[in-house]
């Protein structure tokens, strides 16, 4: 049973084609651009985070600046695409302007006294590829052969890709489980308060919108059900707990890419708080379309 | 390399865990106790006690502005030798927060050309979850004059 679970070769990188390895970068471009599309109001850095304690990162919400900054994200991104063929420097000189201009935009932003958690998987993942283009150099600098544990850029991007996403979400889960003692999933039909804190700061958010005033449905209904708004969380905080497993396979991968967005949804629902980025790494790493139409394709051609 | 691969995953989750709120890194500690006794939150409203639309006259959220607060009031405190601030602050602490949250808001609303008025107040609401329902309570923080 565990072997059928965890095959042979489980938790070591996958190897990637060419064709699935652009989709992927295509899709990290998008998402790194998408993320910083915006121009931040932010042109000071109230309480600096992060690297913004030593590095000014307020220029970037400077006037005029924010068109070349997206500017210089496109070139970069493009280099980064054409590293799917022209090897791991191009890749290399394409993913350190985008790790760099996304730190620094989500620093300015984080360095205002509140911090946001929506983008910080987007980093992680851009700084994972970092690392993975760097050791990879190394080895071609050393000629060190592929190996199951190190086979090649493409899987070593999307391997490490993956890691970043595993392990946000496992500090989440461990973060409630030392928050609370181990209790979260027996406390968590208290969260019902949550639900309807948030659906109040909406309605406080905009007065004049009457679809938040009064008392959140959701909430309302999760204190009549204490037991089953167990039921109703307990899957989420265990799905975070072992998102590790999507380094597994590309199934296991598959499979809780689809939970972890389907998490989203449902939190979208009840709390009314999105994770777009979050959902679309998860799309593009761990449930990976691309790989799964060119493995069906290639098993209806045989 | 001999290492296993997996090593990437163990070291950003103990960076996450170990460096706290260090942008990208982070513990991510949203909802991660539902037992606490209570749920607040800080509404910004004018000297009437109206509640202002502050995320379409400055682009600050609600949480955006209590986070704001909290980070404020905790500093303040802390330079003031005040360890635990969310139990017991001073008023005059307090104040002087809600004025630097208040001046970042007239900026930002500036900026959006949009108006604020000249005296703000901040309210926080308490939620307590009983077995029925919510029950709310309202403080008054504290007010803020723009000074010109």
């Amino acid at each position: 049973m565990l072997r059928r679970l965890f095959p042979e070769g489980a938790f070591l990188p996958q190897r990637v084609g060419k064709v699935e390895s652009l989709f992927l970068r295509l899709g990290l471009v998008a998402i790194t651009i998408w993320s910083c599309w915006k121009r931040s109001p932010y042109d000071s850095m109230e309480r600096p985070a992060g690297l913004g304690q030593w590095i000014d990162f307020s220029f970037l919400g400077k006037p005029g600046v924010h068109p070349w900054f997206l500017a210089l994200l496109a070139l970069a991104g493009s280099i980064y695409l054409l590293g799917t063929w022209r090897g791991t420097r191009w890749t290399l000189v394409g993913v350190l302007p985008l790790t760099l201009g996304h730190v620094a935009y989500w620093t300015l932003r984080n360095s205002q006294g509140n911090t946001f958690h929506g983008s910080n998987l987007t980093s992680l993942v851009l700084l994972g590829q970092l690392i993975a283009c760097v050791i990879q150099l190394w080895r071609e600098s050393k000629a060190t052969r592929d190996s199951p544990r190190w086979p090649g850029l493409d899987g070593m991007l999307l391997y490490f890709s993956q890691s970043a996403i595993a392990a946000c979400y496992v500090a989440s889960g461990l973060t409630k489980l030392a928050r609370t003692q181990g209790r979260w999933v027996l406390d968590s039909h208290l969260f019902a308060k949550s639900v309807q804190k948030v659906w109040r700061q909406h309605y406080f958010d905009d007065p004049t919108n009457q679809a938040y005033s009064g008392i959140s449905p959701w909430a309302q209904w999760l204190v009549e059900h204490p037991m089953l708004a167990r039921f109703m969380f307990g899957p989420g905080f265990f799905l975070e707990l072992f998102a590790f497993l999507l380094l597994a396979s590309r199934r296991w991968a598959l499979a809780l890419g689809l939970s972890i967005i389907a998490m989203h949804f449902f939190i979208e629902q009840i709390m009314v708080l999105e994770f777009r980025e979050w959902q679309a790494l998860s799309l593009v790493f761990a449930v990976n379309l691309p790989f799964w139409i060119c493995a069906r394709q290639k098993s209806t051609a045989s | 390399m001999r290492w296993h691969p997996i090593w990437l995953f163990l070291v950003f989750l103990l960076l996450c865990r170990g460096l706290g709120d260090f942008y990208p890194f982070n513990k991510f500690p949203m909802y991660a106790n539902p037992a606490d006794e209570t749920s607040d939150f800080i509404i910004v409203t004018d000297a009437d006690g109206k509640p202002l639309p502050m995320e379409k006259l400055t682009g600050e959220s609600s949480p955006k502005i209590k986070k704001k607060y909290t980070a404020v009031r905790n500093d303040l405190a802390a330079a003031a030798g005040i360890k635990d601030a969310a139990n017991g602050c001073p008023p005059e602490i307090c104040q002087q927060a809600m004025q630097k949250v208040a001046e970042m808001l007239w900026r930002l609303a500036a900026k959006k050309k949009q108006t604020l008025p000249d005296v703000l107040t901040m309210q926080q609401v308490k939620l307590y979850q009983e077995a029925t329902g919510f029950r709310e309570t309202t403080e008054e923080l504290g007010r803020a004059h723009r000074k010109r």
